[in-house]
């Protein structure tokens, strides 16, 4: 009885040999037989072909082998993700200049995950998830590097486009390799950083649909597994998503505490950081001494870290290509224009058309320089750039978070200024003014519409009342809302009017110095206006906190 | 256990990976070694095997009860006795005088096609799988009761592999075996003895003595073809059945056949021990009227030397013995060689080619072509045709002209085929080629040597400049 309960265990235990070997002395049985049964012939064709079909019997095992790898044991769901160490990332806080706030909310992290004993020791848990936002080319991706450097761990970076693949479950399936790899990395190295570069890529708001769900769904739910799951283990895996795109392009559920806790809010450059950025940058190349990057940084209003980055880049070789030794400003300042306008183009223009876009773009000028509260001109030039014969390039002084009726106000009369110097010089209008209408158009009917400015006192933003593309309005308030967009532009064109008839000499004067030079800069524009007796109506209240300007 | 960890065991890595395929490889030749093994016995037919072999396979596998094997040099050569090949009845179709396509004729019955194909096959599998050496078959279909027509098939082995493996086409395939239609005397004039020796085996007595023996007393031959019993008592039946081993004949006047017969008499009733089996031979005296056949005398052969028993016989038991060699069968194996073989199948393609070539046919109002293959010395291959000019006035050659230009375009072509089926072959043991033609009483022969053709083949030379002219007075 013990015996045979005893081969009963062993065949229990080795059945799957058992069953192999029992099918290859069948095979071999049948082939000794099958090649017995056969005439002398065919036994010997078939004998001379076997050298082949032994070696395509090997190349479809080796195959079928690699595809098993691939295919089962995860191969195609191998990722590129980077495996940095810590020590070869080496980006310091120190190194992270002009977002100082974010800064400080990831210092705050790093010190979690240095007392991460600490912190269990008083019963609180580690972050999960940090998510930071921010227009692009803010410094997201060297945060990340920067806090993975502090925290000594190990750093896994990984763009979400990534994990989309032509093949159905691939990307859930390298969303569980990440994580798999991370838990390893955090096991040997105390823990471990995951970023999730472009999150909003595979981050996005879940579609649910009566054909199931997509696979953009499936690799999203195995990230917010992957996420839960981290709970459940002892070492610190933090994930750090950065997305450009806003909170509501997101899932909740990735949002949700838990997954990513911490939200960081990454904003453009202050103007003490553009300086900071300049100043670092700047020192990476030689550069004249006197530039002032303070000057720089309020040229650069509104420009990220990584537009300075470029600006100094283009400068270096805009001075390199002028055969300088050292980048100037007058480098710089090309770089910026460069990179703002475009690069000029050799357009062959008839003296009529040249001698309007002269006047329209010296309207722009003389209007946003008398009665823009914020904006100066940076420069006003009619060389063909883009799709443009001519531009003015207003630029703030000091960056400005939002704006008030004046300022919309002067940006439409700026619009509507090209307009009115083209019928005053020439009686007639041109296509120039497309996008100028274009732009006018938008900002009355915003200031309408949304923002309550209308002069017939509606307030409130009409544009929620839709249903679909249709707006739920009656014709009367659509009426009522039309005809104080339609004011608001003719109050603007009567003042543009005003303005430019009052200050012919100027007008003419400009638009002469453009057909003449063809490119006025700043300090070119100042001296032209300090001639006529205008000062530069911004500088003294904007910087002191006084009152703006009448206009 | 999991069965894929037979192969690979998870997160080895690419020592696990190589561990496995190592098992693989092991396990691999395991089960191929038995089959390599069993591959290694000898030939399913050997030599002394084959006769019986294809015989088995002809009446086992397609129920075919009677064919002839044998083996002549290294050609394999089967008789496959028919009851009717053609469709058609030949002479009442002839005589009915609609017939406007002699083709038709000759179209086989399925059941003979399908008997040809399954000997073909049959035969096919033995030349295959024999040890014996066998170059060439030959298979002779004899409809041995209605037209005494033969049709034969004359192939190579090599070919047959060849087309097996795809290395030449179906259409070259049936190029190469050549097919031919021939009267058979002999069979038309043995059709009374094998009819007479199956009476004896199925007929009753009265039926035998009206057919074959009307003017003599049953009692005379009754005892002689066992229609009597162990007592003497004369039965319905012929209580022995008669196989005929051998039948050959001689004509000996215009209307006058003398036809031998050996055969093997045994009882039909294995219990009958009174007739004990026994071999006999007998000569018949035929005679032909029109397109019957009439058996005149049956003269055993034991009594040939009793003048008294034959007096008006002039054959001798000596005589018969002596020139039996030569007398005319049924079936003979020719000896084939290759370059036999080769210039039969170029007659052949020839013949096509001047039917299917539009300028040949138009040329040469009748083409009477053959090819022949001269043995060493000579080793050559000889082109002769008799093909006249359409034109009565033109000749295929003038000493000042050369060759009429149509018959030059006849013999590019025909030389062009030559050289390209002998390149195929890889026959090589042959001198030249050689066309002939008879003109004003002269034998003119063209030779072109091998290696000139070579030279033709190659788009080297033309045939004008490979053709040496010889003169013969004929």
């Amino acid at each position: 009885m013990n015996k045979w309960r005893r081969w009963k265990l062993f065949l229990m235990d080795h059945w799957v040999k058992a069953a192999i070997i029992f099918a290859a002395v069948l095979l071999v049985g049948f082939s000794w037989w099958g090649m017995a049964s056969l005439e002398s012939y065919y036994r010997n064709i078939t004998l001379a072909q076997l050298p082949l079909q032994i070696l395509m019997v090997i190349i479809n095992s080796v195959i079928f082998v690699y595809m098993y790898m691939m295919v089962f044991q995860s191969g195609f769901s191998k990722m590129g993700n980077k495996k940095i160490k810590s020590n070869q990332v080496n980006i310091k806080f120190s190194d992270v200049i002009g977002i100082d706030e974010a800064k400080d909310e990831c210092w705050e992290v790093v010190q979690l995950i240095k007392d991460h004993a600490r912190l269990k020791k008083i019963g609180g848990r580690i972050l999960r998830g940090i998510l930071m936002m921010g227009p692009p080319g803010c410094g997201k991706t060297y945060l990340a590097k920067a806090i993975a450097t502090e925290a000594g761990l190990p750093f896994l970076s990984m763009a979400a486009s990534e994990f989309n693949e032509i093949f159905v479950g691939v990307g859930a399936s390298r969303v569980r390799q990440l994580f798999k790899k991370a838990q390893r990395l955090a096991y040997g190295f105390g823990g471990c950083i995951v970023f999730i570069d472009e999150l909003d890529a595979m981050g996005s708001r879940r579609t649910f649909s009566q054909f199931g769900s997509g696979e953009g769904n499936t690799t999203q739910n195995q990230l917010l597994v992957a996420m839960d799951g981290l709970s459940d283990k002892a070492e610190n895996i933090i994930v750090i998503g950065a997305t450009n795109a806003s909170e509501d392009i997101l899932d909740p559920a990735l949002l949700r505490p838990g997954r990513f806790d911490r939200k960081v809010y990454i904003k453009k450059p202050s103007l003490e950081g553009r300086e900071s950025l300049f100043r670092y940058y700047l020192s990476k190349i030689k550069y004249e001494a006197g530039i002032d990057c303070k000057r720089l940084a309020r040229k650069a209003v509104d420009k990220s870290p990584a537009d300075i980055e470029n600006i100094v880049k283009e400068s270096a070789l805009i001075a390199t290509r002028n055969k300088k030794e050292v980048v100037g400003l007058r480098d710089i300042s090309e770089a910026i224009e460069r990179i703002e306008l475009g690069m000029k183009q050799k357009l062959t223009i008839n003296a009529r058309e040249r001698e309007m876009t002269a006047y329209h773009e010296t309207g722009h000028l003389i209007t946003t320089y008398l009665s823009h509260p914020r904006d100066d001109v940076f420069k006003a030039s009619i060389i063909p750039r883009k799709s443009s014969l001519g531009v003015v390039h207003p630029t703030s002084i000091e960056e400005w978070h939002g704006r008030d009726r004046e300022t919309l106000f002067a940006d439409i009369k700026i619009c509507l200024a090209g307009y009115v110097a083209e019928k005053i010089k020439f009686n007639t209008t041109t296509t120039g003014v497309t996008s100028d209408f274009k732009q006018a158009m938008n900002l009355a009917h915003f200031m309408v519409w949304v923002l309550g400015m209308g002069p017939s006192g509606m307030i409130g933003d009409y544009t929620i009342y839709k249903d679909g593309n249709a707006l739920l309005l009656s014709e009367d308030v659509k009426m009522r809302l039309n005809q104080d967009v339609d004011k608001i532009l003719r109050e603007c064109m009567a003042e543009v009017e005003t303005l430019l008839l009052k200050e012919k000499d100027l007008f003419e004067r400009f638009a002469h110095e453009l057909l003449t030079k063809e490119e006025l800069d700043y300090d070119e524009i100042e001296a032209v206006f300090a001639e006529f007796g205008k000062v530069n109506p911004r500088r003294s209240h904007l910087t002191q906190g006084t009152e703006p300007p009448k206009v | 256990m999991d069965p894929k960890a037979i192969f690979l065991k998870k997160r080895d890595g690419l020592s696990g990976v190589l561990k496995g395929l190592s098992r693989f490889f092991i396990i691999l030749p395991c089960i191929f070694l038995p089959a390599v093994i069993s591959g290694c016995g000898s030939a399913t037919y050997p030599e002394a095997r084959c006769k019986e072999a294809l015989q088995e396979i002809a009446l086992k596998e397609y129920k075919i009860p009677h064919i002839e094997v044998e083996f002549v040099g290294t050609t394999l050569g089967v008789f496959l006795p028919l009851d009717k090949i053609f469709a058609a009845d030949l002479k009442e179709a002839l005589m009915s005088g609609k017939v406007t396509d002699m083709e038709s004729l000759f179209q086989p019955t399925e059941e003979a096609i399908d008997k040809v194909e399954n000997i073909l096959f049959s035969m096919s599998r033995i030349m295959l799988s024999t040890d014996k050496k066998i170059d060439f078959y030959y298979l002779q279909a004899t409809d041995v009761e209605k037209s005494g027509m033969d049709l034969t098939f004359i192939g190579q082995i090599d070919d047959l592999k060849r087309v097996r493996f795809w290395d030449i086409p179906r259409s070259e395939y049936r190029k190469r075996i050549i097919h031919d239609l021939h009267m058979n005397r002999a069979a038309l004039w043995h059709r009374p003895v094998r009819h007479f020796f199956k009476d004896l085996n199925e007929a009753t007595v009265k039926d035998v003595q009206d057919r074959y023996f009307p003017n003599t007393s049953q009692a005379k031959w009754a005892g002689e073809f066992f229609f009597t019993d162990a007592g003497g008592v004369e039965v319905s039946y012929g209580r022995a059945k008669w196989t005929i081993l051998d039948l050959k004949s001689i004509p000996i006047q215009d209307n006058d056949i003398v036809v031998y017969a050996k055969v093997e008499v045994a009882p039909k009733d294995p219990k009958d021990t009174g007739l004990k089996p026994k071999v006999m031979e007998y000569l018949f005296q035929v005679s032909t009227a029109g397109d019957t056949e009439k058996i005149r005398r049956i003269i055993p052969m034991a009594y040939l030397d009793d003048k008294a028993a034959t007096p008006d016989f002039t054959f001798t038991r000596d005589m018969v013995a002596k020139s039996l060699p030569n007398w005319e069968t049924e079936f003979k194996t020719p000896d084939i060689t290759t370059g036999d073989f080769l210039s039969r199948q170029f007659t052949r393609r020839f013949q096509m080619m001047a039917a299917e070539d539009e300028r040949i046919a138009n040329t040469f109002p009748t083409i009477k072509l053959v090819v022949r293959f001269e043995p060493p010395p000579q080793q050559c291959f000889l082109f002769n045709a008799v093909a006249p000019l359409r034109d009565p006035k033109e000749v295929a050659y003038t000493p000042g002209r050369g060759l009429h230009e149509d018959v030059l375009y006849f013999w590019d072509h025909v030389a062009r085929e030559f050289v390209e089926v002998l390149r195929s072959y890889s026959f090589q043991d042959y001198k030249s080629l050689k066309f002939q033609l008879s003109q004003g009483g002269k034998l003119l022969t063209w030779t072109a040597t091998r290696e000139d053709l070579e030279l033709f083949r190659r788009h080297k030379k033309t045939l004008q400049d490979i053709l040496v002219l010889s003169v013969e007075n004929g």
